[in-house]
């Protein structure tokens, strides 16, 4: 035993026992989830599987709605390539477009987005294939194009239109609604399956940017 | 042991040895804990994967089902297309009793067969006018099977084939009776809002003109099994059924072609096409067409009607022979200039009436009509074009697309009766 006043050997031990006491305590605390690094992981959401829910949900959207009459499809698609704004006219015959909507009203009048699509098929291998990318983009940008800000006053607009590619199974020929895809970072991308005019089936791809309203306010 | 616990110093010892083997004892519990958790956290997911887990087995349903959604409005208008095309007969040849003729359905051929007891034939009307429009369910079917055999092939979620109750319904139009209808006058009562008629015409003689297609044809297919998305800890089942709507007006149209056809039987040609341009001023979005060549009458000496034996007097020549001479002299052959011509002896023939056996016949002459109706819908008109109509596009057998124009198929047949004679 140690005199009154000295550091004994059981004193030493009694420390020993409770700093393990003690570090086992922490431990645990951290196994539990208390870390800041298993706090953060336990707490933060999947972005990447919400994005592309957003992208697939998005998708359906435009694949579900209603195409517009000629006369309204073709002033649209020409006053915005007469608008001069370069997003909306970027890789876009624009005579070929609307020669190709003027003469084929049977691949969108009465039809969805997704219905247009398939028509589309038809024409894959056909006299008209090469119209057929340029109508499509045209179409596209046409019915979706939305104003998205004005970057600076007095500079401009900036459009947005839907990353929408189309490939057609069994043929050669793939559409797409954008020359270059101008998303930044990972995008959120969505597939679907659609039927077309003939036996085979066709894939169209939407590729969403990872924008603030994609992701969720905890 | 005595010794350690029995002096001052021993206790110190014990103390000692009990912490180590303590300390120990709790290192390797921690360790193993440690390694435990870590593995366990390893596996965890975020807060809320679950949930996306979930929602993605939604979406990939919800995925399935919109394919489902276009391939049954895809099917809808083939199978409308076709059964249009084939008269509402379920193919183009073989559905109808009255068989088809070489792109038309028959809906009435005649056959001419003897009246009993009596010495004439007339003809046995065969009619085959559609009493229905449900083989467009047949036609749905094999488009749609075919549909999903195309994605089962490509997805890996399985659509279950031939699962369909199907029931056919023209969406009810809220009509008031107060308003005029196509056709109907438009100078006291408007035009029925919402059914795309217009009011057009010359004062005094103005009526309801549709200007757009008509009612919707709708499907529902209410479907026997579900569709089933399997996953680790996850069994979604959800019942793919749908109801759609095409832009044709297949109910109404059948109606208003199958009443008229039987107007149609027993005209000459400029009659005939008199008829149709009447049922075209009716304004019903239908343009009745004879088209070029789709009038044939006839009358050629196959078509004739077999009714008994008969005897039919025959003029005849008869001959009797010139008296044979019992010698004839051979003048010998001298040398004249100029030979002289031996007269001969010639028969002598008189016309004689003879009954010989014959046929008593009646001829008829058989006359073919092919009719073709479209339908009037201006958002298809071409420019240059003063009336559009409904379209439909196919792939030959090239890859090349068709765009054909929807339109009612059906060709009637009928027999004109002549005159009886033996022949």
């Amino acid at each position: 035993m140690a005199r009154k006043g000295q550091f004994g050997l059981d004193s030493l031990f009694s420390y020993i026992v409770f700093g393990t006491f003690l570090l086992f305590t922490l431990m645990l605390l951290s196994i539990s989830g208390c870390g800041r690094e298993k706090v953060e992981r336990g707490l933060k959401a999947d972005a990447g599987i919400i994005l592309e829910l957003r992208a697939s949900e998005q998708l359906s959207a435009y694949l579900r709605t209603e195409m517009p009459g000629k006369e309204g499809l073709i002033e649209k698609a020409r006053s915005l390539y007469d608008s001069g704004k370069e997003d909306l006219r970027e890789g876009i015959d624009i005579d070929n477009a609307i020669n190709f909507i003027e003469l084929h009203p049977e691949v969108y009048v009465g039809k969805t987005y997704a219905g247009f699509i398939s028509s589309l098929y038809s024409y894959k291998d056909g006299s008209e294939k090469g119209k057929l990318q340029d109508a499509f983009a045209a179409v596209t940008r046409a019915v979706f194009y939305m104003k998205v800000r004005e970057i600076r006053p007095g500079l401009g607009e900036t459009y947005f239109f839907p990353v929408i590619k189309v490939k057609f199974d069994g043929g050669s020929v793939n559409l797409d609604s954008a020359t270059h895809v101008l998303i930044a970072g990972e995008p959120g991308i969505a597939t679907k399956i659609l039927p077309s005019y003939g036996r085979e089936t066709m894939t169209v791809q939407l590729m969403l940017g990872k924008e603030g309203a994609s992701l969720p306010t905890p | 042991m005595k010794k350690l616990i029995g002096n001052k110093r021993g206790v110190d010892l014990f103390t000692l040895i009990v912490t180590i083997i303590g300390i120990s004892a709790l290192m390797l519990i921690l360790i193993g804990l440690t390694m435990k958790y870590n593995l366990l956290f390893d596996t965890f997911k975020p807060v809320g994967s679950r949930a996306a887990f979930i929602l993605e087995a939604y979406d990939d349903a919800d995925g399935v089902l919109l394919y489902l959604d276009n391939a049954a409005k895809l099917s809808m208008q083939k199978a409308a297309y076709d059964l249009a095309r084939n008269g509402f007969y379920s193919s183009a040849s073989g559905s109808s009793d009255c068989g088809s003729t070489k792109d038309y359905v028959l809906w009435k051929k005649d056959d001419v067969k003897k009246v009993q007891n009596e010495q004439r034939c007339e003809p046995e009307i065969l009619s085959c006018i559609p009493q229905d429009y449900y083989s467009f369910e047949s036609y749905f079917n094999n488009e749609l099977n075919s549909r999903i055999t195309s994605y089962n092939g490509v997805s890996e979620f399985k659509l279950v084939q031939s699962n369909y109750e199907l029931q056919l319904l023209q969406p009810a139009v809220t009509q008031d009776p107060s308003c005029s209808v196509a056709g109907q006058g438009c100078e006291t009562s408007p035009c029925c809002p919402g059914q795309g008629l217009e009011c057009r015409g010359t004062p005094g003689q103005e009526y309801c003109v549709a200007t757009k297609p008509g009612n919707q044809l709708q499907l529902v297919g209410i479907a026997q099994q579900p569709l089933v998305i399997d996953r680790e800890n996850l069994h979604y089942e959800v019942m793919p059924s749908f109801r759609e709507n095409i832009d044709v007006d297949l109910i109404g149209d059948f109606g208003k072609i199958t009443s008229k056809a039987e107007a149609l039987i027993g005209k000459e040609e400029e009659e005939l096409k008199a008829t149709l341009t009447a049922y075209n001023d009716m304004n019903e979005s239908l343009r009745w067409i004879l088209p070029v060549g789709g009038y044939k009458r006839d009358c050629s000496m196959g078509n004739k009607c077999y009714i008994e034996e008969c005897t039919i007097d025959v003029e005849e020549e008869q001959c009797s022979p010139a008296p044979t001479p019992t010698s004839i002299a051979i003048p010998t052959p001298t040398p004249t200039s100029t030979a002289t011509a031996v007269p001969t002896p010639t028969d002598e023939c008189e016309m004689v009436t003879v009954q010989e056996p014959g046929k008593l016949v009646q001829r008829y002459c058989s006359v073919t009509a092919n009719i073709l109706v479209k339908v009037v819908d201006d958002k298809y008109k071409l420019p240059g074009d003063s009336e559009g109509y409904k379209k439909f596009v196919t792939i030959d057998g090239s890859g090349n697309p068709v765009v054909n124009e929807y339109a009612y198929r059906f060709a009637l047949s009928w027999v004109e009766m002549g005159e009886i004679e033996c022949v």
